[in-house]
């Protein structure tokens, strides 16, 4: 259970690391913006080259990534049945059973798995260089103006801490739970389709059962301990803006700026003729 | 047939900066009918060890043969599924892992899922409830309405009812009360005697283990450091030490009466009746000053 790649902190200490959260949440955004422009091919080589930078000196292993791509395979194999099946401009590039298909419908979702493929480079890069704490200490920060229309910022965040907070302890129960019933004869690979629906719900009851104690339990201590949601408080690590931060910026924005600059004028940074 | 422990080393996470070795080159032989139990400091591998036994945990490296089963880090579950009835392992808090709508149910869903016939199952049943001092009305009942030790002992029936023959137990007295846990061990005591269970047991209590078990291994840092008599090891003073184990708390008074120059032999003590009788035979012997 505990292997699972995807989101999952990686306790190093890179220099990617030791960035302020707040500026890794704008970089990411910026980043994810740029990622999902209609991007000439070399502006697209450029960027992944950058998210590979980051990715190495993030320590991420990029097998991990291709890793939580498998699950994407099978909607990618939709979106190209789709493509195949809607997209008929362009040239025809080889025909199966006299069916056309067009060169088109190829790139297209060839484009679209090169998306999803940096987007999750990105987001994991943020997820393994910054503790959920930081992150969600990031997202108040960022969702604390909108206090003034009577948005819930401070509760909302302190709704994404304990649900990340309780992830790791979920998956702990989860794998528990497993082995318990494993015990009894669950056999969650083998076994009929019947006795798997059965492994299923013996997995599901008793997790949910705990898992309502545990809020339960967590609400209590909480309100023991006096928690007072619209309550002012002061925080023990307070996020500060360093050195470092300052560089990622200016060069999150120059990266962002040539990208902007490829699509609508690239004759500017003379790859005019390429695109 | 015994559990043999062949040079067994498990990694939890390799290759990642979470990797952890739980244990390191553990070689045991534990033989049929033995009353076992293993102890250690917390995080010293003790569960990770049990989980071996019923295949829940491959071996990084060696093998383990349990019954006519041989487990290697290259083993497919499907081929040791079986084992997981002839072992049968009874989790700390093993309250957990009831779900089913009533007390029946949920204790016959382990036999079931071996395939053992619907009337022998009722037959178990009946007879485990008496075994482990529940009232059969329980058995309509949900599991969730019942009180913590109540559901213990279901979730134990729900393991007995696979009829195992080795009884493999993670801390079964945690968070019981003191009543609870003695009941709870004089019943695993009468499965060992009486229906002739192997029965391998982790505990912090150490006058558990010295009141039960014939023999005690020591886990320390995922690594056998003592394996022996319950009585050897509790006074074997410099491993006491070492391994910061607490003595069960009769053979600290023996200790301290043998300082004394009570010749106590410490072998025949077992609980606070033994060394009373101990006493007793050495001072009728006239040692005393
Ligand atoms: N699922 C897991 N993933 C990673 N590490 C684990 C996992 N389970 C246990 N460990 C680690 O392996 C070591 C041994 O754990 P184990 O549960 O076997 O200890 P234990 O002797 O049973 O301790 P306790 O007395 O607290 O129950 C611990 O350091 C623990 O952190
Ligand atoms: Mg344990």
């Amino acid at each position: 259970m505990k292997n699972i790649t995807l989101g999952r902190y990686l306790p190093y200490d890179t220099w990617i690391h030791r960035l302020d959260p707040r500026f890794k949440i704008i970089a990411m955004i910026a980043l994810l913006v740029c990622v999902f422009q209609p991007l000439p091919w070399i502006v697209n080589g450029f960027l992944a080259l950058v998210i590979l930078v980051l990715l190495l000196m993030s320590r991420v292993k990029i097998s991990s990534i291709f890793k939580s791509l498998k699950a994407m395979w099978f909607m990618i194999l939709v979106i190209l049945i789709f493509n195949v099946i809607l997209i008929r401009t362009g040239e025809v590039l080889f025909t199966i059973f006299d069916y056309p298909i067009y060169t088109k419908a190829l790139l297209q979702t060839a484009t679209i798995a090169v998306r999803l493929t940096l987007m999750i480079s990105i987001t994991t890069i943020l997820t393994a260089t910054t503790r959920p704490l930081d992150l969600t200490y990031g997202l108040e920060f960022f969702m604390t103006p909108l206090k003034v229309i009577k948005f819930p910022a401070h509760e909302i965040a302190m709704t994404i801490s304990i649900a990340l907070r309780f992830i790791p302890t979920l998956l702990e129960e989860t794998e528990k739970i497993m082995k318990a019933q494993a015990s009894r004869g669950v056999d969650l690979k083998g076994g009929t389709f019947k006795q798997k629906i059965n492994g299923i719900i013996a997995l599901i009851i008793p997790l949910f059962v705990s898992s309502f104690q545990r809020s339960e339990e967590l609400a209590n201590a909480m309100e023991a301990r006096g928690y007072n949601p619209s309550g002012k408080r002061t925080r023990y690590r307070t996020l500060k803006f360093h050195a470092g931060d300052l560089v990622g910026l200016i060069v999150t924005t120059v990266i962002v700026a040539l990208v902007f600059i490829a699509i609508y004028n690239p004759a500017l940074i003379g790859i005019g003729g390429l695109v | 047939m015994p559990v043999t422990f062949n040079n067994v080393s498990y990694i939890y996470l390799p290759h990642s900066p979470y990797e952890h070795v739980a244990l390191k080159h553990v070689n045991l032989k534990i033989e049929d009918q033995e009353f076992v139990a293993i102890i250690g400091p917390t995080g010293s591998g003790k569960s990770t060890l049990l989980q071996h036994i019923n295949g829940l945990l491959l071996p990084s490296e060696g093998s383990i043969n349990v019954n006519e089963y041989t487990i290697t880090p290259k083993t497919k579950v499907r081929s040791i599924r079986n084992l997981r009835r002839e072992a049968g392992l009874v989790f700390q808090f093993p309250e957990y892992q009831l779900f089913e709508a009533n007390v029946h149910d949920d204790i016959a869903f382990g036999p079931k899922n071996f395939g053992v016939p619907a009337a022998e199952i009722e037959e178990r049943i009946n007879s485990l409830m008496t075994t482990v001092g529940l009232p059969t009305s329980l058995l309509e009942r949900s599991p969730f309405e019942l009180s913590g030790g109540q559901k213990r002992r279901v979730a134990l029936c729900g393991i007995l009812a696979m009829n195992p023959s080795i009884l493999v137990l993670d801390e079964p007295t945690a968070g019981l009360d003191p009543r609870g846990g003695a009941k709870s061990l004089n019943l695993i005591k009468k499965l060992n005697e009486e229906q002739g269970k192997t029965i391998i047991l982790v505990t912090h209590e150490m006058d558990i283990v010295l009141e039960y078990c014939q023999r005690v291994i020591l886990l320390i840092d995922g690594e056998v450091k003592a394996d022996g008599k319950p009585a050897d090891i509790f006074m074997n003073q410099e491993l006491l030490a070492e391994s910061k184990i607490v003595q069960p708390q009769v053979l600290q008074v023996a200790t301290r009466l043998i300082k004394g120059g009570l010749k106590l032999d410490y072998r025949n003590i077992k609980n606070a009746e033994d060394l009373a009788n101990e006493i007793a035979r050495v001072k009728k012997g006239g040692v005393s000053k």
